[in-house]
């Protein structure tokens, strides 16, 4: 292991942790991905010029086969982190409403929604990522934002 | 109208809670070690040193072999002091320019034909190469185009499949067998290593060595070949239910193609939560059923394959499947109108069924799942059938039997 990863490890955990919970929907299927991902980055550390471009499209990938959900399952836990401090149940309710969302959206725009409108990827980087084009994201943000609005919409005026 | 900014500040409001545990390096490095104790760290290890030892000259030949392993490591050490194997590896001149075109340090795996091309796995300093080319041509030719670079070894029987060759070596002195679907049982000798060109078929392979079953598995990995047959149609279906059975079927016949004992058909048909959706379904090689939910989303088709080990035809009782995002998919019997899936006498979630099945979000943890059942009942809310929520992984997914 180099210095390098222990560093990027320690500075880019959280905020990767946070794009897998939004891939995934739940923290311990967060951490596995993680942690699968960067196992795999460790394993050839020296040839990967961009990290963290290289972690997300391996998680986002990770996540996208189908393959992943009859793989590994090992996930190492401290403590679940699944409610934070001073969560009101407004707040889980809120959070749950997105979690949904989420999840109910095919893998594949659930990822680019999550690359495109957390991660702040461009389209361009967003279809690299995926390896798909750059028409493909469009459609896939249009749909997956079309439905997020619609279920949002509905849930947050129940809730 | 909810914006792109909403999404985002939704977003942003659903992760706030989520915080690493303490020491996320150290976890990592945890789980690496105990990866270890499956082979592929401590193995890339023995890699790099028995080619060190090939450099030196310290080992010059199989004759100089080990004793028989006793671990994982070993067992990929003497895949890597094997011969090469292969057609290709009787011409000198080839393998001799093979072995420059691909230093430094070449350890040459394999170099074979298959169908219309010809292919090299070389390990250089731990790493795996992977090259294809046409047949018949020069080694300039197979090795021009970038090679596929593999991860560090990790399995004593070496699987890949490159630019649809399907590879498969194992160390010498051990015998690899090959088992058509749909029953793969019987097994036909093949050598200690085996190359199917494109098409491949439908199989399983198998590595033993000495008397004993190392390894067995799917052939394909995760590159499946489909299963042969029409896509299933249900009964009076509509022309979307059938466009979605059809895709349906196609995603998860490639991707489960020589994991099915038989072709996918219908299970059910109908909506959930708000969605069109089709479930097919097949016995699984080594037991059980695969279950394959499609459901249209937007325009789109949203797929996820369950394994079970109830039968989901019969629906009696209860067949649940539990994918590991924790989404549940439940067929009871067509009277069936409520489920619920309780963790020991407490309720977790509860919901409507449509003709028997639903669809269910549960937030188990791995450790409480063994004990969580799922309950149908009918419009008197009584009891009508039961199961367990989820009955394990697929019975013959995988051997895998190298030692620690």
């Amino acid at each position: 292991m180099t210095t390098d990863f222990a560093d990027f490890v320690r500075l880019r955990y959280a905020e990767l942790l946070r794009s897998a919970y939004l891939l995934t929907g739940s923290s311990h299927a967060a951490e596995d991905l993680l942690q699968t991902a960067l196992l795999r980055a460790m394993g050839r550390w020296s040839q990967v010029e961009e990290p963290l471009p290289y972690v997300r499209r391996t998680m986002v990938n990770l996540h996208v086969s189908v393959w992943r959900r009859y793989g590994a399952r090992e996930v190492l836990h401290a403590v679940l982190p699944e409610r934070g401090v001073g969560d009101g149940a407004h707040q889980v309710e809120q959070r749950h409403v997105i979690v949904d969302a989420l999840r109910e959206l095919p893998p594949r725009t659930r990822a680019v929604v999550v690359l495109r409108y957390w991660d702040d990827l461009s389209e361009a980087e967003t279809a690299a990522a995926l390896n798909c084009s750059i028409g493909t994201v469009k459609s896939q943000a249009s749909r997956g934002l079309a439905r997020l609005r619609l279920v949002l919409g509905e849930r947050m005026a129940t809730s | 109208m909810m914006v792109e900014h909403e999404v985002r500040e939704a977003m942003a409001a659903a992760v706030e809670h989520v915080r690493p545990v303490p020491d996320p390096l150290g976890r990592l490095l945890t789980r690496r070690r105990r990866m270890r104790r499956f082979g592929w760290t401590g193995a890339a290890a023995a890699v790099v040193a028995a080619l060190v030892a090939l450099g030196s000259g310290a080992v010059t030949s199989t004759a100089n072999r080990p004793e028989a392993p006793s671990t994982r490591a070993d067992w990929v050490r003497q895949l890597m002091l094997s011969p090469p194997r292969g057609n290709l590896v009787t011409d000198e001149a080839f393998m001799t320019e093979l072995r420059a075109a691909t230093g430094p340090s070449p350890q040459v795996l394999l170099a074979d034909e298959a169908g219309d091309q010809q292919v090299a796995v070389v390990s250089t300093m731990g790493q795996l190469r992977f090259y294809a080319g046409p047949r018949g041509g020069t080694v300039a030719e197979l090795t021009a185009e970038p090679s596929e670079v593999g991860e560090p070894f990790q399995q004593p029987f070496l699987t890949a499949s490159i630019q649809g060759v399907r590879i498969g070596i194992a160390p010498s002195g051990c015998e690899v067998a090959t088992a058509a679907l749909p029953s793969a049982t019987d097994w036909v000798p093949a050598g200690s290593y085996v190359v199917r060109p494109a098409p491949a078929p439908a199989e399983w392979w198998r590595v033993t060595c000495e008397g004993e079953v190392r390894y067995e598995a799917p052939a394909g990995g995760g590159e499946q070949v489909g299963s042969d047959g029409p896509p299933p149609s249900a009964p009076g279906a509509d022309s979307d239910a059938t466009t979605l059975a059809a895709e349906t079927y196609r995603t998860c016949a490639s991707h489960l193609g020589d994991r099915l004992a038989a072709n996918l058909t219908v299970v059910w048909t109908g909506e959930l939560r708000g969605e069109r959706s089709v479930m097919l379904g097949a016995s699984a090689v080594g037991g059980g059923w695969w279950v394959c939910l499609g459901r249209m989303v937007e325009s789109s088709v949203s797929t996820n394959p369950f394994h079970t080990m109830s039968d989901p035809f019969l629906g009696d009782p209860v067949t649940a499947a539990r994918d590991t995002d924790g989404t549940v998919i439940v067929v009871a019997p067509k009277k069936a109108t409520q489920a619920r899936i309780l963790l020991d006498d407490d309720r977790l979630v509860e919901g409507p069924l449509q003709d028997g099945a639903g669809l269910f979000t549960t937030n188990l943890a791995e450790g409480d799942v063994p004990r969580a059942r799922v309950e149908a009942l009918d419009d008197t809310g009584a009891v009508i059938a039961n199961g367990p929520l989820d009955d394990g992984p697929p019975r013959r997914d995988a051997v895998d039997l190298w030692g620690n």
